[in-house]
């Protein structure tokens, strides 16, 4: 295995750039309207129990990665079987952050470019990164992801003499059970997808730091999207918001004078590189393991080829990828992100339970 | 040692083959010059008789604004104009601007469009429709283009004005809708709040109103009344000041007033407006309207002094009488005459008495009619200029 | 078309001579071969118009299959 270390503020902040990456033009809790805030919160809780259960399969299994966590708990057929499925899972999720960042740059910024040139482009830079390795990554996210919130808080600055602040009433006019959607969907879509960072959990080089880094991560981004969504609805209201298709994009041009709006296609670039960067190496790396080859970066340029591939195959237009983000997405999700880290905690607690048991 | 120069040989010319290919992808796949594009700077849109759309655009050209500036005054000289206006009928608005192309040369460039002018005949037949568009296309700036409504005047007449203030008419029409800060006699819309005022049910569009004055002027004055996207009526200038004082957008007009024998110009410099909605067991059962202003003496034709402070409370007493007969005539034309909710009290009804919104939300217009409205005026007045009475020759 | 098969072939002759160089095992050169191979089928047939069934679809198909998605 490769020594590269990351430290707790490189992993915190990959976490933020990994959990900001595309919700920042698809938030889905905005599927609850103006209720989104309750969602974000509820969400938030969800998301934080979540990554805790990733935290504590990392810290009850210290120095290994998913798969081979899979392989000790599971043995080697099935955990092989269900390494191969985290490794779909992982280039699934990849290529679409790939889609979502195409369709949002075609739409928005070059819509007479076609999406596959986007998507290419953006890919070679990320191969170039995948390569240089984990500690790269976690330096390269220093840099960039603190860009995220002071664009956020640019631009919500620029905004703030045209608001109105009662645009979130009246409260839960579409009932509970909207809420409760969408904040499952939001446990999914971003919380869910961390469960690639069991596959660089053993890079960090504070193990006693992790619950911590996860949580304040958590909390960061609940705050961030409580904030964002406060501006935009604030902003356009709760009809306009539900209606655009990138709600802070339309945010962003709304500032009188001033044409910001590639901040948020920086915003992108970075949360979207860094969710990509982690999901390809999550792959790559997994998929090493699996078949016991050296080095995870003989296989990123094949990975990353097919993501790419993936990402234009996968939906027809854009009101696919929208529908199927809000309807398949979060029940195809439960397993990778619940049901098997759950068995997976669980065997992890008995074993450690027996041997200590065998030694009294 | 020789080994290792050469790879730092090889990495400095692949570094130079990059920057090389770097120099040569600047600029964006679709990258037009500013000469190979139209730049709109005014659209105008009408409904023909057989359900067409007819498109009309203005059209700048930089090079020939610099010659009229620079070449003012030599005249005689026969000169390009710096604008041409083109229409063309479609079965849409994407339609027509794009079959629009088989008359003018260059793309249609729509994000420095600075007026969008709704014809009569379309607004009678409802705006949702061709607003589509305007929010769908990426070269909109939904916050800097003007939307105004023409009266007796279709837009394609509107935009062939040439005036002689600006050498784009579209720059003129929107610099008189801008001037209504000081005036406040026409409701001026952006289009991106009349977007988000078309999807809110709670309250109805109004959008100014733009008129032919002449050969060479345009008159903004007054506004359109809409309902559910249709044009439903007109505000003449003081009730769109009604209007305008009660949703609390005056920012500073003259509101005259008599006085003994004489007149007086009263100047608000600063106006507050909320609207609200009084339920009575759980039924709506007072509208009100709360305005707040502050006015000084701008202009007093009259014998008498203005020199204690119950003259000028007496004028405060007055000016609210008048304020609030403006927004008292806005009120009964909105209720009784068009029947349509512009002040924004299904908004509140809305965001306050949700369960009894989703009740009266398709009929709320009715309701609204029916309600008795209550009107406050609060005037104060702080100053009367540099002097305190007339010119009196034994003063 | 010919795009495509250019941007494939020069990925394939970045990578493929390193392999044989560094003497990789078999199975690197197996899974490498079979992303391309996969990858290159599915952008050739999407630049030719004939769109297979997506993953998405796969997935949402197999979940209508046990009953979670209506």
């Amino acid at each position: 295995m490769e020594k590269a270390r990351i430290s707790s503020i490189q992993l915190f902040l990959l976490i933020i750039g990994f959990l900001y990456g595309s919700t920042v033009i698809i938030n889905p809790a905005l599927s609850a309207k103006n209720d989104a805030w309750l969602a974000i919160l509820l969400g938030g809780v969800g998301g934080a129990l979540l990554i805790g259960v990733y935290a504590s399969i990392a810290l009850l299994n210290p120095s290994k990665t998913l798969v081979e966590i899979l392989m000790d708990r599971f043995g080697k057929l099935i955990g092989n079987a269900v390494s191969i499925l985290y490794i779909w899972y992982f280039i699934h999720i990849a290529s679409l952050v790939f889609r979502n960042f195409g369709e949002f740059i075609t739409t928005m910024t070059f819509p007479e470019t076609p999406m596959a040139v986007v998507i290419g482009i953006f890919a070679v830079l990320l191969v170039y990164g995948i390569n240089s390795g984990i500690e790269v990554m976690g330096r390269t996210s220093e840099l960039f992801v603190p860009f995220i919130p002071v664009t956020a808080l640019i631009i919500s600055l620029s905004l703030i003499t045209t608001r109105d602040f009662t645009a979130f009433l009246p409260m839960l006019e579409n009932g509970m059970a909207l809420v409760l959607n969408a904040a499952f969907s939001f446990i999914t879509f971003p919380f869910g997808e961390t469960i690639a960072f069991l596959m660089l959990f053993p890079h960090l080089n504070k193990k006693e730091n992790l619950k911590k880094v996860a949580a304040l991560s958590v909390l960061f981004i609940v705050v961030l999207c409580l904030f964002i969504f406060i501006r935009n609805i604030s902003v356009l209201g709760s009809d306009l918001m539900y209606r655009a298709i990138f709600t802070p994009h339309l945010t962003s041009l709304l500032i009188p004078g001033l044409n910001v709006e590639p901040l948020i296609d920086i915003n992108l670039l970075i949360g979207g590189g860094t969710k990509i960067s982690v999901c390809i190496y999550a792959a790559a790396k997994a998929l090493s393991q699996v078949l016991g080859i050296s080095d995870y970066r003989k296989l990123t340029t094949a990975i990353t080829t097919f993501c790419v591939v993936l990402s234009i195959w996968v939906y027809e237009n854009v009101l696919e990828m929208f529908s199927w983000a809000e309807k398949v997405w979060p029940y195809y999700s439960i397993p990778f992100q619940m049901v098997i880290p759950l068995i997976l905690l669980f065997l992890s607690l008995k074993k450690r339970a027996e041997p200590s048991k065998s030694r009294e | 040692m020789k080994c290792r120069k050469d790879k730092y040989a090889v990495k400095i010319a692949i570094l130079a083959v990059l920057s090389t290919v770097l120099l040569l992808l600047t600029g964006c796949w679709s990258y037009r010059d500013l000469t190979e594009i139209n730049m709109v700077t005014a659209l105008g849109v009408d409904r023909l008789e057989d359900g067409k759309v007819l498109v009309t655009v203005q059209v700048v050209e930089p090079a020939a604004i610099q010659s009229t500036a620079s070449g003012k005054g030599k005249g005689g000289v026969t000169q390009q104009k710096p604008v041409f206006v083109e229409s063309y009928e479609g079965e849409t608005v994407f339609d027509a601007l794009t079959s629009m192309l088989s008359i003018v040369d260059k793309k249609l460039f729509l994000g420095t469009a600075q007026v969008l002018i709704l014809g009569e005949g379309l607004s009678k037949n409802g705006i949702n429709e061709v607003m589509d568009f305007f929010q769908r296309n990426h070269e909109m700036e939904y916050d800097t283009v003007d939307v105004l409504v023409a009266k007796d005047v279709t837009p394609k007449d509107l935009l062939k004005i040439e005036t002689d203030m600006d050498p784009i008419p579209a720059m003129y029409i929107k610099k008189t809708a801008e001037n209504t800060v000081s005036r406040a006699k026409v409701k001026r819309t952006m289009m991106i709040d009349l977007i988000k005022e078309m999807g809110n049910s709670g309250r109805q569009a109004v959008i100014g109103q733009v008129a032919k004055e002449g050969e060479k002027e345009v008159r903004t004055e007054g506004a359109a009344v809409f309902r559910d996207g249709k044009l439903a009526g007109w505000l003449d200038p003081y009730a769109t000041r009604g209007y305008l004082f009660a949703t609390g957008e005056v920012k500073s007009t003259i509101v005259n007033i008599p006085a003994d024998s004489g007149k007086i110009s009263m100047e608000v410099i600063r106006s507050k407006g909320k609207v609200n909605v009084v339920f009575r067991n759980g039924e709506p059962a007072l509208l009100t309207i709360q305005v707040v202003l502050e006015a000084n003496v701008g202009e007093y034709e009259g014998e008498r002094k203005l020199d204690s402070p119950d003259d000028l409370h007496r004028l405060e007493e007055t000016l609210g009488e008048e304020v609030k007969k403006e927004i008292r005539m806005t009120v009964n034309l909105a209720q009784k005459d068009y029947s349509s909710d512009i002040f924004g009290f299904g908004t509140q009804v809305h965001k306050y008495h949700p369960q009894y919104w989703k009740k009266v939300k398709d009929g709320w217009n009715d309701t609204f009619s029916k309600l008795p409205v209550d009107i406050k005026v609060d005037a104060r007045v702080t100053r009367t200029g540099f002097i305190k009475g007339q010119i009196k020759k034994d003063g | 078309m010919v795009i495509i098969l250019a941007v494939f072939i020069i990925l394939a002759l970045y990578d493929l001579p390193r392999f044989i160089r560094k003497k990789e095992p078999v199975k690197v050169f197996v899974v490498y071969v079979f992303l391309m191979a996969a990858s290159l089928a599915v952008s050739l047939l999407l630049a030719a118009g004939k769109r297979p069934a997506s993953p998405a679809r796969w997935i949402e198909w197999i979940l209508k299959m046990i009953g979670v998605v209506k």
